[in-house]
């Protein structure tokens, strides 16, 4: 596995929980800072290019609205070697 | 020259561009499958198969590599043949966690995490094999 360089895509599925919803677009990632933060509610290509055994780091960011109801949220992140 | 006590020995040349050749050295194969195979200049004497193994490191680039056979009498004359392959691309991606835990942040701020990826080493080298018949 891996001989070729990648770009990285990630998607942010909506947040539950019993209180209620966090929507996809309050999670931001950034990659390496090649591109800045991106909100991950659509999948976002960032344009990577990590060699073979190279490491990369990824910063998440996740804004919670004025009005958020007090509780526990989880949600599925994905993300895939493009 | 064709049975394999009139051979010197034959050599195998790996290479990619950019990438470091890799020379092996072939061994006589019982194994490898003659059939069709003709000796020249002396169609009577039987062939053999030569074989070798090249491990291409695991960040050997995708691509069009040249390999080189490289055959040797016992009267120091050689002979070459060449041919390509393609090395398929494979990507992969190792993530150093399972769970992002942002902890509690209070509404209207933000909680931030910071987490690491890389391109995973293959578990198992890619092969590639190659046989060669006595010239």
């Amino acid at each position: 596995m891996g001989n070729d360089p990648i770009d990285v895509e990630m998607l942010q599925m909506d947040l539950t929980g019993t209180a209620g919803t966090i929507t996809g677009d309050n999670m931001e990632g950034d990659v390496s800072g090649v591109e800045g933060y991106k909100s991950l509610n659509l999948a976002h290509e960032f344009d990577t290019n990590i060699g073979c055994s190279d490491t990369d780091y990824i910063n998440f960011k996740l804004n919670i609205p004025l009005g958020t109801k007090s509780g526990s949220y989880s949600g599925t992140l994905t993300i895939t070697a493009k | 020259m064709c049975s394999e006590n009139d051979n010197e020995g034959a050599t195998l040349v790996v290479s990619a561009t950019g990438f470091t050749v890799q020379t092996v050295p072939l061994s006589p194969d019982l194994n490898v499958d003659c059939t069709g195979c003709t000796c020249v200049p002396n169609p009577t004497l039987p062939c053999v198969g030569y074989s070798g193994t090249v491990n291409l490191d695991c960040c050997a680039p995708a691509g069009t590599w040249c390999i080189t056979v490289i055959a040797t009498d016992e009267e120091g004359l050689s002979d070459s043949m060449k041919n390509t392959f393609e090395l398929l691309s494979l990507k992969a991606l190792d993530i150093d966690f399972t769970e992002l835990a942002f902890g509690n942040i209070a509404p209207g701020s933000y909680g931030e995490v910071l987490e690491m990826i890389h391109l995973v080493t293959m578990t198992v080298n890619p092969q590639l094999r190659a046989w060669e018949t006595t010239p």
